[in-house]
């Protein structure tokens, strides 16, 4: 039973990864069909529509954090100069990637799970196949594309976000001075580095774990709500991962190249 | 004439399911060809498999003369590129007009103006009878009005092999009549294959050369259309003829 377990785990994990090297390839293939409006179209759906969305939750962290950080080192050191550059440090590698990752994969990737796996059930993307299309280069491509795109520039959007709302509560509630606050001298490239390839990847992973789960559904609508699950599940976990794994190797390269 | 589909001793089950047991069998160019039989006797599958959607357990595939278990995704999808189908469910694109379903394998082709495509979606839908319809969103549709669409989508790109399930589901006896002489026409004009999974006997009778009747996993029917009547298979026998006693 355990065994039988772990096989499908590993079987999901690497069915995962061709398709993630399937879409991959078309990117690079020479294509007949026209991707660019559907692409345009993916864009606004993962981009515009979780903007708000985006911006009030990530807007609320960061002035929930601030609060919470001056707060407790008030009562320890009661110096909160240096809250200001830090929390815009963690916010810049940590937290404005990965708060957006995780939005995103239950705004977007439930989106796109949800809508393929009713193609899938309703026997459209075998209609695809049918008519010679690739469902990948139709269906997964311009949502890759999208995906990747919107999420580094969102991205940059809750970061920025973040630190205002953040520097707005420090300076309404601990009165913290916003020049004070607004300082990057503890910001290096390494931190900028850090979110442009967490936006990249996480861009990557919440559309190929949900249209992974979306093609895989089956038994009707249980099966498109299972999908649906499985791909917000799927995608945070997998956000999760390689949030560890890029801050690691990130720290690595920092230690040996510095 | 060439083969168009060869299943070549192919088996399949589906959980404990027999669908195929050791199918050997050939559909060549340009023939007429119905697949009848019960509710869930694994008809669907069959063409299915033919066509690479599902990959069979045991047994050779072959779509015009290529073996599908060597094929890759992309040679398969070439293949498919000279397939026309209406599926059982309909499958058409809900995110679509129906002129635009209409117009999607020619858009694909990316051969024709979209001029002359808007053309030839015109005529095919009127041809179905929905020429006042093609700007409306599919969910408008009824079932039979979907399923009319989908014949029309189908054989549009005037394909080497059209597979129509169930074209006459949900349709009355007039529009049954009606789309069955338009495939007819279709086809002397095209000489192209064509493969009818149906129910319809009378219908097909009069429209296809050749029945196959799977059944259990073994093809208990294939020969001649109008000597299906004489065929002594219980079974067969009892199906055709819409009996309550019998083995089914």
């Amino acid at each position: 039973m355990q065994n039988s377990k772990t096989q499908n785990t590993t079987r999901t994990i690497s069915d995962i990864g061709l398709l993630w090297m399937e879409t991959c390839r078309h990117l690079t293939k020479k294509r007949k069909s026209n991707i660019t409006t559907a692409t345009l179209e993916q864009m606004f759906n993962i981009g515009n529509r979780s903007v708000i969305f985006l911006l009030i939750t990530v807007g609320f962290i960061g002035m929930v954090m601030i609060y919470q950080s001056c707060f407790q080192l008030q009562r320890i050191t009661g110096d909160l100069s240096m809250i200001g550059p830090n929390f815009i440090k963690i916010v810049i590698f940590e937290i404005g990637p990965s708060i957006t990752g995780l939005m995103l994969a239950t705004r977007v990737g439930a989106g796109i799970a949800a809508e393929l796996a009713a193609m899938k059930v309703t026997e459209q993307i075998d209609a695809l196949r049918m008519t010679g299309v690739s469902p990948v280069e139709y269906l997964i491509l311009p949502r890759f594309t999208a995906s990747v795109v919107m999420t580094m520039m969102l991205t940059i959007l809750t970061i920025s976000i973040a630190i205002v709302t953040g520097g707005i509560s420090a300076y309404i509630w601990f009165d913290i001075n916003p020049r004070l606050f607004f300082r990057l001298d503890q910001v290096e490239s390494w931190d900028v580095i850090t979110a442009v390839l967490k936006a990249f990847f996480y861009g990557q992973i919440i559309p190929i774990v949900s249209s992974f789960f979306g093609f895989r559904a089956q038994n009707g609508s249980a099966g498109v709500g299972d999908a649906t699950t499985s791909a917000v599940i799927g995608s945070s976990f997998g956000i999760i991962l390689c949030n560890f794994f890029i801050s690691a190797i990130i720290l690595i390269l920092r230690d040996i190249i510095t | 004439m060439s083969s168009v589909i060869h299943f070549q001793n192919v088996s399949h089950k589906f959980k404990n399911h027999t669908i195929l047991n050791d199918v050997t069998l050939q559909i060549k160019d340009t023939e007429k060809v119905s697949i009848i039989g019960p509710a869930a006797c694994g008809k669907s599958v069959l063409i299915k498999i033919a066509c690479g959607l599902i990959v069979p357990d045991q047994g050779t595939v072959s779509l015009f003369d290529t073996p599908l278990n060597q094929c890759s995704e992309t040679e398969l999808t070439d293949l498919r590129k000279d397939i026309g189908m209406l599926f059982q469910s309909g499958a058409l694109f809900d995110f679509m007009s129906t002129a635009d379903n209409v117009a999607f394998p020619l858009r694909q082709q990316a051969i024709l103006s979209e001029d002359i495509i808007a053309k030839k979606v015109s005529e095919r839908l009127d041809a179905v009878g929905l020429g006042s319809s093609s700007a409306l969103p599919i969910s408008a549709l009824s079932g039979g009005m979907q399923r009319r669409v989908g014949i029309a989508r189908a054989g549009i790109a005037l394909p080497k092999l059209v597979i129509y399930d169930e074209p006459s589901a949900g349709l009355d006896p007039v529009t049954t009549s009606k789309i069955y002489d338009l495939l007819s026409n279709d086809q002397k004009e095209h000489l192209n294959t064509v493969i009818v999974i149906s129910s319809d006997i009378e219908s097909l009778q009069k429209f296809t050369d050749r029945m196959i009747m799977p059944y259990h996993g073994d093809i208990i029917y294939d020969g001649s259309s109008d000597k299906i009547f004489d065929c002594k298979n219980p079974i067969v026998h009892q199906f055709i003829r819409g009996e309550t006693q019998g083995p089914l």
